[in-house]
């Protein structure tokens, strides 16, 4: 009895010491398929938290991002957020960057613990649907909902009408293929075939040869670190297709410097994009180029904009307890209340000390949370210039 | 697009089914061979792969800097080196303190290592793929531009048999091979034999060793891409070739290897569209024009759809794994069942 | 070679002296006497159990000795491991997996010599015109082979070192009685080859028969010693064993 009182009194200390921080968890996935794509988005939201951090902190407070790697692997985000909730015990969460890994965390760990999850990228759309009653999944990426037929447009718009479709068997390629598959279709385009391929395999060489008889278009969706990049090489290298669509997971430099640039002249994907005539977007640009980040890479601005905005929803909601957080995310993100930008962090907070209520415009899109926590977005085509990428904004 | 006729199923299925099959081939005997005569199933083999494949990137890239540039397969040979290197140090370090324990206990080092190394790999090198060779091969025409290969299938399947025919004349012509083979047979003999048990562990060590550094380096020139995870993808697939052969027996990981990795590559061939062909030529042959539109409309249709979709390739190494567990655990080769 | 008259006087190849050993805590050898000299052939019977088997892997180091002394041509080896016993040419046959089944017999034998690697190719020869069955089935696998023939190659194998004294454990168990007899047959041209054997055996008749003297252990200790003949005629020992052999 006597050591238990101990024990809890050592840990009272410890959480008085650990009070003087706001944190906040951030598994992300710094390695995997994909950490080309993480990296600029990491430096991204600790840019945004050195701003918080610059204009007097969270509740007066530090606010803290505790990192973790999810890997862009279901269980590897379970181990690595289980870890951030007991033991860290951060407020909330942003990232995890892939869908499947989202998807996992959140089923597993984050919505039993009634930890709030405010996603950076994961478009999957079964995102949506996620939550069971409950209002804890949140993310600042467009649901590829959108994206699958923004890009079956590009792909109609571009005289294509039949395409072989090819994805990674995973939450995030999975969801998006269907998406496009039905959206092409449905637009009057023929799927020739509709696969799926296992992911990290060392040839696809058969995949692409069957595929390969029936169009000379691919559809392509896999993460470029694991498997899509072998995929597009082994089509080339046979000539089962020349002409490739996809999405952001194969949006990297990697894909150009390893198949060749000579090589990818029929390649468009698509992804997540900001609209570079807005105000926010301006504003955001200004801040990221003074710290070196690159601002119109996918996904960037919306870990910007997911780690700007939980520091303010914990500000709204005057408290970093866990049950405080979706309340607070929902009464920042508008549509109404006075228009706040990227940075303007002591501005939120003067704001809401008087009483007043907040819209944050963030520099990857408006940031209105829709009942299912998804926000409208914008897209870009990117094709390959001069050895790297050029986007142009899909309206 | 090309016209499903002809050498598609040679080009586009059998010769990268044999080319995988090499690569697991050679990974399986070091496998199979430290479960042979360590008694352990070694999980860290994969590893062991990829930091041959790394090494031999690096000594290309260090080359490279000092203005030569140096083909994967001169590059490989210092490579091969430290990774034998590597692999009697791990040996010497992590396994030999636990020789006499519970076989679960080295196997759980095994483990470790393999977790080890591959957290040290993205500490070296960095978490990002590296492109091995850039750009894309071409592949070369041969008679009449119906077959078609890569140099570096050529390469891949040649260099495999150079390497398997100096192994098994390694294994059965040699005083030290023959030792492998008796130590595979029964430790305990051989220890009351006098033969020595270290210095064959250490011959394992490095003739798995080798073997490993060539399937990473081939591994490496067929995907043309080196990532953290490349060598413990291996990993399912070779242990399944090797049960697939039998434990212990070489010849068994070879035949497994090429087993396992033909049949992931011809599970995905339209067997369908082919039985429909054969029908339309039939039809053809018998002038039943009814039966030929038929087959030649079912044909088309079936064409673009894999007998089993190529999602499924990891699982025909478990599945051809687990089937051979129930059904004949010794494996075709006749080997240890544990 | 021939017999050498006045055994009494004979030289010591191997001696155990007051050995008390076993495995783990259990002693299962309660303070054993016995000796081999050269050009001998030593018989140890005695029931399950009475720690035949165990005074064998006593003199190879495979167990932990408490008290007593292994001597080796008048040296003590005691506590020596097991590969520095074999290198000092003490050739041991197991009782069961005793030939290594997938190699060839030819093989088997190139494995038994490699501590003396000179010359192995003439010994080679040499155990074929000892056990002409087994140079027709050189190329074969040992595995392959009938019970009987596994036996002559683990012999043989033994053999290769030219050892000091050779050690088997039980080499007729199982056989037919056909082999059997082939078995100590062998035993008697090895001795006349002048290698000493020390020899573990259920079958005590029969053994005895080839024994120039034999020890019955019971429960960890001697019980009887002589010659192969007066052990063959005691009350006791037939009375223990030789009425009951399978």
């Amino acid at each position: 009895m006597k050591k238990t009182l101990l024990m809890s009194a050592a840990a009272l200390a410890f959480a008085s010491v650990a009070s003087a921080q706001v944190k906040v968890g951030n598994p992300m996935a710094v390695t995997g398929p994909i950490p080309d794509l993480v990296a600029p988005m990491v430096d991204a939201v600790n840019l945004a938290v050195a701003h918080v951090n610059e204009q007097g902190g969270v509740l007066g407070q530090e606010y803290v991002m505790v990192a973790a790697d999810s890997g862009c692997d279901p269980a590897a985000a379970v181990d690595a957020v289980t870890k951030l909730v007991n033991v860290d015990q951060v407020s909330a969460l942003i990232g995890p960057v892939c869908s499947g890994a989202t998807i996992a965390q959140a089923t597993s760990v984050a919505i039993p613990a009634g930890v709030v999850t405010l996603s950076v990228s994961a478009s999957s759309p079964a995102i949506s649907t996620l939550e069971e009653g409950t209002d804890l999944v949140f993310r600042t990426a467009a649901s590829d909902a959108y994206q699958g037929v923004a890009l079956a447009e590009l792909a109609m718009a571009s005289g294509i009408s039949d395409i072989a479709v090819s994805y990674a068997q995973d939450d995030y390629n999975a969801a998006l293929a269907a998406v496009f598959a039905e959206a092409f279709a449905g637009m009057g385009g023929t799927v020739t075939a509709n696969e799926a391929h296992e992911p990290d395999k060392a040839s696809y060489r058969s995949e692409v040869a069957t595929m390969g008889s029936t169009s000379d278009n691919l559809a392509l969706f896999a993460y470029y670190g694991s498997g899509g990049i072998t995929l597009m090489r082994n089509a080339l290298e046979t000539g089962a297709f020349s002409t490739f669509i996809g999405a952001d997971g194969m949006l990297a430099q990697e894909t150009i410097d390893q198949i060749g640039a000579e090589n990818m002249g029929n390649a468009t994907f698509t992804t997540s994009a900001s609209d570079p005539t807005r105000n926010a977007f301006v504003a955001w640009s200004a801040l990221a180029d003074a710290a070196g980040v690159p601002a119109s890479d996918p996904f960037v601005a919306n870990s910007y904009d997911a780690a700007f905005m939980m520091a303010l929803a914990i500000e709204a909601a005057g408290s970093a307890d866990r049950d405080a957080i979706a309340a607070g995310l929902r009464a920042i993100s508008g549509p109404d209340g006075e228009t706040i930008l990227p940075g303007e962090f002591a501005k939120a907070k003067e704001i809401l000390a008087a009483g007043g209520s907040i819209n944050y415009d963030g520099g990857s899109g408006p940031q209105d949370f829709d009942a299912n926590g998804d926000v409208a977005g914008f897209f870009s085509s990117n094709v390959v210039v001069d050895g790297s990428w050029s986007a142009t904004l899909l309206k | 697009m090309w016209d499903a006729f002809g050498f598609e199923f040679i080009n586009f299925y059998l010769i990268p089914g044999l080319v995988l099959g090499c690569i697991y081939a050679l990974g399986a005997i070091g496998i199979t061979l430290t479960f042979g005569i360590l008694r352990f199933a070694n999980f860290a083999h994969g590893e062991v792969m990829m930091s041959s494949a790394y090494l031999t990137y690096t000594f290309m890239a260090l080359a490279a800097s000092f203005g030569l540039s140096l083909v994967p397969l001169v590059a490989a040979i210092p490579a091969a080196v430290l990774t034998i290197a590597i692999a009697l140090l791990i040996d010497h370090f992590f396994y030999r303190p636990f020789r006499k324990s519970e076989t679960i206990i080295i196997v759980m080092a095994s483990f470790g290592m393999m977790l080890m190394v591959r957290a040290l790999v993205p500490v070296i090198w960095g978490p990002n793929q590296i492109t091995f060779v850039r750009g894309i091969t071409p592949m070369k025409p041969y008679l009449d531009g119906m077959l078609l290969v890569q140099d570096k299938q050529w390469l891949i399947v040649i260099g495999t048999v150079v390497v398997m025919t100096l192994f098994s004349l390694l294994m059965n012509f040699t005083r030290i091979g023959k030792a492998m083979r008796a130590v595979s047979d029964s430790p305990d003999l051989a220890r009351v034999t006098g033969i020595n048990v270290e210095t064959v562990i250490r011959a394992t060590w490095i003739i798995g060793g080798f073997c490993a550094a060539v399937a990473g380096v081939f591994l490496a020139m067929n995907t043309q891409q080196l990532s953290v995870t490349m060598g413990f993808r291996m990993l399912l697939p070779m242990f399944a070739a090797a049960i697939l052969g039998g434990i212990g027996r070489p010849v068994g990981a070879i035949v497994g290897g090429m087993v396992i990795g033909l049949a992931e590559e011809l599970i995905a061939y339209p067997w369908q569209a082919a039985v429909m062909q054969l029908v339309w030529w039939f039809s053809e042959v018998i002038n039943a024009s009814g039966m030929t539109d038929w087959a030649k409309a079912v044909h088309k249709q079936m064409r673009g759809t894999p007998l089993l979709s190529p999602g499924y390739k990891a699982g025909v190494a478990f599945g051809i794994m687990v089937i051979m567990l129930i059904v004949r655990p010794a494996g075709l080769f006749k080997g240890r069942v544990f | 070679m021939g017999d050498r008259p006045g055994m009494a006087e004979a030289t010591k190849v191997l001696e155990l002296s007051d050995i008390h050993a076993g495995y783990g805590d259990t002693d299962i050898l309660h303070g054993i006497n016995m000796h081999v000299c050269e050009n001998e052939v030593v018989v140890v019977i005695g029931p399950n159990g009475a720690g035949k088997s165990t005074a064998v892997k006593a003199i190879l180091g495979l167990l932990n000795i408490r008290k007593g002394d292994v001597l080796l041509n008048q040296q003590v080896i005691t506590g020596t491991p097991p590969e520095k016993v074999i290198n000092q040419r003490v050739s041991y046959v197991p009782q069961t997996h005793n030939v290594f089944v997938s190699l060839t017999v030819q093989e088997n034998l190139e494995m038994g010599a490699w501590t003396v690697p000179e010359g192995m190719s003439d010994r080679i020869e040499r155990m074929y015109e000892m056990f002409p069955d087994l140079a027709a089935k050189r190329r074969q696998a040992a595995g392959s082979l009938s019970g009987g023939q596994r036996q002559m190659v683990a012999m043989a194998k033994a053999l290769m070192v030219d050892p000091e004294v050779l050690l088997l454990d039980e080499p007729t168990a199982g056989l037919s009685p056909l082999y059997r007899s082939a078995i100590f047959a062998a035993v008697q041209s090895i001795k006349d080859n002048g290698v000493p054997v020390l020899m573990v055996e259920q079958n005590a008749k029969q053994a005895l028969g080839v024994a120039d003297r034999g020890y019955v252990l019971v429960d960890g200790g001697n019980r009887h010693t002589g010659t192969g003949h007066e052990l063959r005629e005691d009350p006791e020992v037939a009375r223990m064993f030789l009425g009951a052999r399978d």
